[in-house]
């Protein structure tokens, strides 16, 4: 029976709610010195940890190559028989749309010249930096990111489709638990990804606001501070209700139809306004370079020579992205039904990829172009002044780049009320034991205590404190991720002995003459009993 | 967790009361609470020219079936204190079929194996394989009276689960239990043989300290016999010691040690349920 105000799983909704709780009290009450503790957390985990993330992650990626292009590539999600429910050109957009976000804008400038600027390894602001900071930028943006998604998204829908389960991650642990997996093992792994999501998804909305502060100050003049972002932080989150009750079908889906219209202008603009032969040219280069190097950067450790460089950049985006994974896993999963493994698989890394690495040499190339060409003071220096503010420097370089700047602000805006939304959806049907039609209301809480999470970290110290967040969870989930590989492997192998046997046909004939004698057999004992 | 709620797969053939004629006498001990028959339609629609026979059928095929299987219940069971019910499913193939098994809770699902009839055990073999219930073969010369049986153990996680199961029958019916365990001494062994009699015994008695455990675990009686395997498959070496023992059920675990995920059912389960032997055989899923 469908409750009206209030449907939950007890048992994973509030042991979520409670340690989240928990959490915001305590980085509130400390104050101050939990900035400190944040930094501690993170370089403890990535430098004990960091090799773990870094070797989990390539093996995601290669485990979706395995999968996608062995023997169980022609297994169809959904059964032999599903249809698909959208066309293949929807579906791209859709994989597309799923991977552009709030980061993309955030980093988009900010991460190559970065890297252009304050190189790992060599000396700064030289042509093999600038070749090294796209390699780099690629990386954390590439098929490793996508390998981490495909293989979420791959279990939800498999175990989702072929299986039945309802579309929660305790589901994708079946052929591990059994009937176990509705006991409390399943609630732990279902509290954990929603702790993940929750906390991925604040470290988006706590970049999303401080790029807004920062946009509006380097447009109008005001202030940059922290005040103001949890401000902005509440307005945001409160438009972001209108939408969560307006509903689905409504607000987001127009949100999210022209975030990525808006999107694509800007890329155009960019495109075309800034150095065109250059961004087509380098595109190309740059792809051949990251795929020429993908080995050497995805497997480098800093092992000789530890800065502490790969702890704040390759890790933190390795957690981000396995905190990320259940809410992309979610709706990519969602929208795949019907796809073979292989169109899954090959759709989902390469798309997404392709597309994320135009948007790099667009904005991050132009800008370290621009630098190299010196055709703006200082542009590298004022651009990694501050990462918030990345974009707006960059797009002063544009004539009217007032115009792009107060674009890119509404871009992020919305991007931050979609992502809140759709976040909302996921973390509600999680913890309302996999159903997609909750009351409204529970959407409304989780959509709040998002914003309220990403308000209490920007409090409690800012950047560090969000990506302490992200690695935090990130860490716990990646262990689950590991275990969700075997799990899947062992569904895949026994579905694809399922459909030899099914596809066993029975003898229809003497089936059919069974049945006409019983019947003749019933109705002759009938004419007696007359 | 005794066996109380009994799924029966009818498929209107003779082989219908010999299967309800066996859990009618097992119901004598076991006093099922419910027993549930059931009829899968295998075809989609029947075709024109079976209909045509019969113009004046006043009512659905499916309706004709769910009485014949109300007649069958009543003859079985009607003097019985058990519950009985009748379910024809027709819609959404095999899958849709055991997946309504498995959400029913069924502790049972029996059904009827005939001996070398080609393409009858389709049905039966998908059921096997696919279902996560414990399924009982009934083979047409069981008449349900069980004085022995047998639990071939390789100490498997699927191992205890057989052994409570066939405990739980054991005492019930009153029957004597008899776990079994086949060594074999495998070719790896040959360059390095001292002896192979050495070897046997050596693995002789790893397999009773082993089976020491599970016996005070599951606070057994009996002991466990050990058998050697010699150059066949495990599953002939157990069946034949089952046939000379005059045993009149096995029970085994789904899958044995060495078996992956690959294979839906187990290696020796797969044979013990192959249409050249005769005895009931119950498969054990976890």
């Amino acid at each position: 029976m469908k409750k009206k105000y209030f449907d939950i799983h007890k048992p994973v909704f509030w042991p979520a709610t409670i340690l989240i709780v928990l959490f915001i009290s305590i980085t509130l009450i400390v104050g101050e010195p939990m900035a400190q503790v944040f930094s501690n957390t993170q370089n403890a985990i990535s430098h004990n940890f960091g090799w773990l993330f870094i070797i989990a992650v390539n093996l995601f990626f290669i485990f979706s190559l395995v999968i996608g292009f062995g023997k169980y590539g022609g297994i169809r999600l959904g059964g032999e028989k599903a249809e698909k429910e959208f066309s293949t050109t929807a579906w791209f957009a859709m994989l597309f749309s799923a991977g552009m976000g709030i980061g993309i804008l955030f980093w988009g400038v900010a991460e190559p010249v970065f890297h252009y600027m304050n190189p790992p390894v060599g000396e700064g602001r030289t042509i093999e930096s600038a070749q090294n900071a796209m390699d780099l930028s690629f990386l954390h943006w590439g098929f490793h990111a996508w390998g981490i998604y495909a293989l979420v998204g791959l279990s939800l829908a498999f175990f989702a489709f072929n299986r039945n389960q309802p579309l929660t991650i305790k589901s994708v642990f079946l052929p591990l638990l059994g009937k176990r997996v509705n006991g409390p093992i399943g609630n732990v792994i279902d509290v954990f990804a929603v702790l993940a999501t929750l906390f991925g998804l604040a470290t988006s909305l706590g970049l999303g606001v401080k790029q807004v502060s920062g946009g509006l100050h380097h447009v109008f003049g005001t202030p940059n501070t922290v005040g103001m972002q949890v401000f902005l932080i509440i307005i945001i989150t409160m438009a972001a209700t209108v939408s969560v009750i307006t509903g689905i079908k409504r607000g987001v889906r127009f949100l999210s139809e022209w975030n990525v219209r808006i999107a694509g202008l800007l890329l155009l603009v960019v495109l075309i306004i800034g150095p065109t032969l250059f961004i087509l040219k380098s595109f190309v280069q740059n792809t051949g370079g990251y795929i020429n190097s993908i080995l050497q950067v995805a497997s480098w450790t800093e092992a000789f020579k530890d800065v502490g460089w790969q702890g704040s950049w390759t890790v933190f985006y390795w957690a981000w992205w396995i905190s990320w994974s259940p809410f992309v896993g979610m709706f990519i999963a969602r929208v795949s039904k019907g796809r073979t493994i292989r169109e899954f698989i090959f759709g989902v890394l390469l798309v997404p990829s392709l597309i994320t690495f135009l948007w790099l040499t667009a904005f991050g190339g132009s800008a370290i172009w621009m630098d190299l060409k010196g055709t703006a003071d200082n542009l590298g220096e004022r651009i990694i002044a501050d990462e918030s503010t990345a974009l707006f420097v960059f797009f002063e370089q544009f004539p009217f780049g007032s115009v792009a700047s107060i674009l890119g602000v509404m871009l992020v805006i919305s991007f931050f009320i979609t992502s809140s939304d759709s976040g909302s959806l996921v973390i509600d049907s999680i913890t309302a034991g996999g159903k997609l039609d909750a009351p409204v209301g529970q959407r409304v809480f989780w959509a709040n205590t998002e914003g309220a999470v990403a308000a209490v970290l920007l409090l409690g110290g800012g950047l560090t404190a969000l990506q302490t967040a992200a690695v935090t969870t990130g860490l716990p989930f990646l262990i689950i991720l590991v275990i969700m590989i075997y799990s899947l492997l062992k569904g895949l192998k026994s579905e694809l002995a399922r459909e030899k046997y099914l596809s066993q046909t029975e003898d229809q004939k003497s089936y059919e003459k069974k049945i006409a004698g019983m019947i003749a057999k019933r109705v002759s004992k009938k004419e007696d009993k007359k | 967790m005794k066996l109380s709620k009994i799924a029966l797969m009818m498929d209107l053939s003779d082989m219908d009361k010999i299967v309800l004629n066996y859990i009618k006498k097992i119901n004598e001990n076991y006093k099922f609470d419910q027993i549930t028959l059931i009829h899968f339609i295998e075809v989609e629609n029947f075709p024109d020219e079976v209909l045509k026979l019969y113009p004046d059928l006043d009512e659905p095929i499916e309706s004709i079936i769910g009485d014949e299987l109300k007649e069958y219940a009543q003859e079985f069971f009607g003097q019985e204190d058990v519950k009985t019910d009748v379910h024809v499913h027709k819609k959404g193939g095999i899958e849709n079929l055991l997946e309504w098994i498995d959400r029913e809770n069924y502790d049972l699902v029996a059904m009827g194996k005939k001996p070398n009839h080609y393409g009858s055990g389709t049905f039966s073999s998908k059921v096997a394989r696919l279902s996560n219930n414990n399924t009982l073969f009934v083979s047409e010369i069981a008449r349900g009276e069980i004085n022995k049986i047998m639990v071939p153990v390789d100490f498997s996680s699927y191992t205890n689960n057989a052994l409570k199961i066939a405990k739980e029958s054991a005492d019930l019916l009153g029957a004597e239990l008899i776990p079994v365990h086949a060594i074999k001494v495998g070719m790896q062994y040959f360059p390095f043989i001292k002896d192979k009699k050495e070897i046997m015994k050596e693995l002789e008695k790893s397999a009773a300290k082993k089976y020491k455990k599970i016996k005070s675990k599951l606070k057994l009686k009996e002991d466990c016999v050990i058998i050697e395997d010699i150059d066949q498959h495990i599953s002939k070496t157990i069946y034949d010691r089952a046939v000379f023992e005059s045993v009149d059920l096995i029970v085994l675990g789904n899958k044995g040690k060495a078996d992956d995920s690959e294979f839906l059912i187990g290696s020796v389960a797969e044979r013990m349920i192959a249409p050249d032997k005769n005895l009931p055989v119950l498969i054990v899923k976890n």
